[in-house]
């Protein structure tokens, strides 16, 4: 029979090879890195895409109508005639730009009622529940939907009614976690030495939640990113001739049907990539976070 | 509870379109510049003077009598509106929750207990579908069975009965992907766990044939979990069949909602948000309910979230 | 003695990330008819997986060597009707109750299963014994208890539940596996007393788990000593104390807390109980044996019969009867 060393570990469990890498993504494995790659491209696309998009939008001729790709026009044209590749590069920066406001707000919103709710507790925590409570009951293309009517279609008017429909769902999440950092030692003694709450708060129970928020934000960039493009789809977001992905998918429709399914597929592409980039580090670095907080 | 959450939305849906910008009248007469004693006519007819909670008391009284309003731009019933596009809603909703019931658990059970080629398989489908947002994956459908193959239609609701089912069919696929892979992965955890529970163990020395070991104590108890995270995702569905309606141009709930919000006509998209918000509340009571019923150790109200 | 229970040179491996580990080396054990044995050892020393060797229910993927007979038949090799069967022949009471009872279904579901399922008894017979057997392990008002779920129930309680539940099936065999650890202080004597008493009434061979050598002694008619995944020594339960034959039983008599001693058991060993996995070429018990020589740490010894019981020590014969004196002075 075989001697073990006594020093083996109880648990070898399956783990991909480790990466040093960045602090910031350590213990996310290969994939999480590559998907971070991704994720980093596809912002600087968003930002720099109008600097790289050889045609700009509105130099359409119809003439083009989904002719292929050629020389200097390597992806092609759409239906109605414009750079196929320029519409994707210009699109990039509402359909990556966009879902990150919504995020942004989304997660000020929800730590900012977590925090007032696993502070104060008592009715505060009550009253906030409730009204959270009422704004579950309003799927986010729901609410897109109802703001489109009163204010208007458009990218700001989405992105806001999303962020308020998503703010529950982060909150929820992180009130239970502040509420178990609230009830911390460390936290009782900053209070004893007389620290504000806002403080105590932004300085010390905001960071050791850190992980959790940036988990949370990532795997709600996702859904964001989907939710928006699809009320871009449907015309409630994004309004042509503005290039974004969403809107490309809509417009290509009429394409597919002919049989010329290019446009709507490379913006679908461009969506899919960008999305599972995301999921799959989200779900690493969420991984993550609970580990740390055990 | 859900009474106040049912009023609360419905003071909210109908205040936000009453405080909307935008002029009724002028959508009345069409920008023409109407005279006084039209306005005053119209304004009649309407209760356009009357204070907000006095219209607000109106329409929840109405709409519990099954009088929507009227539609201004259409001067049509908004009720008789509703009633008929919400079969199609229903239709789509229904089969997408059917296919997802019966494939997504069905696989996920089969992969729990099934490790190797069968629970790989499933990963992998899980995986892909799990990446496809409905309105791509409407375009991908769309592309491979009606314009390649000729299979099914591309468009619009047909003929009510079997001809409906064969042309809800790729739409109701496109709504019900994502949710398909969510709905297999959690079934997958969850029978997984519930196999290693102690109590099987018990179950399995006693001299209990498999299959009965399986289904009256794995799935017994994983159909805990899975009946939430099942319904959740169900629920979700009613309001993205928007988006699914619009990609297959069925005249459904939803897309005409999409198209009253363009048109700003309000009565219309009070109540069908109304209808919609009714509907998704109405499913995670019922969601919460059967989570009672199926665990002995909850109380109705609370869920383990 | 006819054996009920045989096991001979039982090896298990189990699977632990890619790799098979070692968790019983070459375990023997008789059980005779009516007879109760007691299996002690610290944790991990793998009295839980010899029972569950026993159940066949060891986790998915082990491997096992050695056979283990039980009336005659092998049993490592059984299947399907056949497995089902022989299972229907022994019942094991767990542990922890909470965890090994359903806790989505009643009480009167968990212990009419066994006879409405595998022996078509019809439902209203079935709850009629078990509210008698309820009766018997000391819950009254069984009627009312077949109603209710097992949150509603102490451990205590439960415990004598899962009692009932195995004698409900008139098995042969008990397997008991530390049956009072989980229950609090009070309620631990009670249920012993009564599975004690229930056991010698109805004539049925127990195997008891425990760490505690004295309720072993109190209970068993024989004890074995687990170490290592392997039975260190065996001999009638009350000549343990007065007379081990294994410098590790020796040491754990030693460690026995007295009567006013609040000292932690198992104190006065040195060193960390071993896995089989981890066992060393020689004597698992050498580096922690205040007796080991330095043939004890590369000659591997055997369960050798010694006296009236048995024991695999190099020097047992030659420690004998000096071995509980030495121990607890060290
Ligand atoms: N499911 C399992 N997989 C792998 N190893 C296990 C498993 N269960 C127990 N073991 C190991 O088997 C050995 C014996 O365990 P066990 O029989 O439960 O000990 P005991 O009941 O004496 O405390 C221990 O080293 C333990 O770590
Ligand atoms: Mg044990």
């Amino acid at each position: 029979m075989s001697a073990m060393p006594a020093t083996t570990p109880i648990e070898t469990v399956d783990r991909e090879p480790s990466v040093r890498g960045l602090p910031g993504l350590r213990g996310t494995g290969i994939v999480g890195h590559v998907c971070a790659a991704i994720l980093a491209l596809a912002v600087l696309i968003a930002i720099v895409g109008p600097l790289l998009a050889p045609y700009s939008a509105t130099e359409i001729s119809l003439s083009n109508s989904f002719v292929g790709p050629t020389g200097d026009h390597y992806l092609g044209f759409t239906g109605q005639g414009a750079d196929l590749l320029s519409l994707l590069l210009l699109g990039a920066r509402s359909s990556i730009l966009g879902p990150l406001i919504v995020v942004v707000a989304a997660m000020v919103l929800g730590v900012v009622v977590a925090i007032i709710s696993a502070w104060r507790g008592g009715i505060v925590d009550q009253v906030l529940s409730v009204i959270m409570d009422v704004l579950f009951a309003f799927p986010g293309i729901l609410l897109a939907i109802l703001a489109a009517a009163v204010f208007g279609a458009s990218l700001q008017t989405a992105a806001i009614a999303l962020a308020i429909a998503y703010a529950p769902y982060i909150a929820r999440v992180l009130r239970a976690a502040a509420i178990r950092e609230r009830s911390r030692e460390y936290i009782a003694a900053l209070e004893v030495q007389g620290f504000s709450a806002w403080l105590i708060c932004l300085r010390h129970l905001v960071p050791n939640i850190s992980g959790l928020i940036v988990a949370q934000g990532t795997i709600l960039f996702g859904y964001a990113m989907v939710d928006l493009a699809a009320i871009s789809y449907i015309g409630l977001g994004v309004q042509p001739p503005q290039p974004d992905w969403g809107v490309m998918v809509a417009q290509g429709q009429s394409g597919v049907l002919q049989g010329y399914p290019a446009e709507s597929l490379a913006a679908g592409l461009c969506i899919i990539i960008v999305v599972v980039a995301v999921n799959l580090l989200g779900e690493r670095l969420n991984a993550r976070s609970q580990g740390s907080a055990r | 509870m859900l009474i106040g959450t049912l009023l609360v939305s419905s003071f909210v849906i109908y205040s936000a379109l009453y405080l909307a910008p935008g002029n009724p009248i002028a959508t009345l007469t069409g920008g023409r510049t109407p005279s006084p004693e039209a306005v005053r006519i119209l304004e009649e007819r309407y209760h356009l003077n009357d204070p907000f909670l006095v219209r607000y008391w109106d329409w929840l009284t109405g709409v519990l009598h099954g009088d929507f309003g009227v539609s201004i731009p259409l001067r049509q019933d908004v009720s008789t509106l509703i009633a008929e596009r919400i079969g199609i809603t229903l239709g789509l909703v229904v089969y997408a929750a059917i296919i997802i019931l019966i494939l997504g658990i069905g696989a996920g059970i089969l992969a729990a207990l099934r490790p190797g080629l069968i629970d790989s398989s499933v990963i992998v489908a899980s995986t892909i579908s799990a990446a496809l947002p409905s309105f791509i994956a409407a375009i991908v459908l769309l592309l491979v069975f009606s314009v390649q193959l000729g299979w099914f239609p591309a468009f619009g609701p047909g003929e009510a009965g079997l001809d409906r089912i064969y042309h809800l069919t790729l739409p109701a696929i496109a709504l019900a992907l994502a949710s398909l892979a969510i709905v297999s992965r959690v079934t997958r955890a969850c029978v997984r766990e519930e196999l290693r529970r102690e109590h099987v163990q018990t179950a399995t020395s006693r001299g209990i044939p498999r299959h009965l070991v399986i289904r009256r104590h794995v799935l017994r108890n994983a159909a805990i979990p899975i009946t939430t995270v099942a319904g959740l995702t169900i629920a979700s569905l009613i309001a993205l069949s928007a988006v699914v309606e619009r990609a297959f141009a069925l005249n459904g709930l939803g897309a005409y909602l999409i198209q009253a919000a363009l048109s700003k006509d309000f009565a219309v998209v009070q109540g069908i948000a109304l209808v919609l918000v009714v509907a998704f509340v109405v499913t995670n009571t019922v969601i919460d309910i059967l989570y009672a019923l199926l665990d002995p150790r909850v109380k109705l109200g609370e869920r383990a979230s | 003695m006819s054996g009920l229970v045989e096991l001979d040179g039982l090896e298990v491996d189990l699977r632990v990330g890619g790799s098979m580990r070692p968790v019983l080396s070459g375990t023997t054990l008789q059980i005779g008819r009516g007879e109760a044995v007691g299996l002690v050892g610290e944790s991990g020393s793998g009295k839980s997986m010899t029972a569950r060797s026993i159940a066949r229910l060891l986790p998915e993927g082990a491997e096992v060597r050695g056979s283990i007979r039980f009336d005659g038949t092998e049993v490592t090799s059984l299947r399907g009707a056949d497995l089902r069967a022989y299972r229907r022949r022994i019942a094991m009471v767990f542990q922890d109750p909470r965890a090994h009872v359903n806790p989505v279904r009643s009480i009167g579901d968990f212990l009419t299963e066994e006879l409405r399922t595998n022996e078509g008894v019809p439902r209203a017979e079935a709850e009629r014994r078990a509210i008698e057997l309820l009766d018997v392990v000391g819950i009254p008002d069984g009627a009312r208890r077949l109603r209710q779920y097992p949150h509603e129930l102490s451990g205590g309680l439960l415990q004598r539940v899962m009692i009932a539940s195995a004698l409900l099936s008139e098995p042969e065999l008990l397997l008991a596996d530390e049956p009072t650890t989980a229950l609090d202080v009070t309620t631990q004597s009670d249920v012993m007393a009564l599975l004690d008493e229930l056991r010698r009434e109805r004539g049925l061979a127990m195997l008891f788990i425990t760490h505690d050598l004295e309720l072993a002694g109190a209970v068993c008619d024989r004890t074995a000593v687990m170490y290592a995944g392997q039975i260190v020594e065996e001999q009638a339960a009350d000549a343990l104390y007065t007379d081990p034959l294994h410098p590790y039983t020796a040491a754990l008599v030693a460690a026995r807390p007295d009567i006013d001693a609040t000292a932690a058991r198992l104190a006065a060993i040195p060193g960390r109980p071993l896995s089989a996995f981890e066992a060393p070429p020689g004597c698992a018990f050498a580096d922690r044996c205040p007796f080991s020589e330095d043939r004890c740490e590369s000659e591997r010894p055997a369960l050798m019969p010694i006296a009236a019981g048995s024991s695999r020590c190099l020097r047992a014969e030659e420690l004998r009867g000096r071995l509980h004196l030495t121990v607890s002075d060290v």
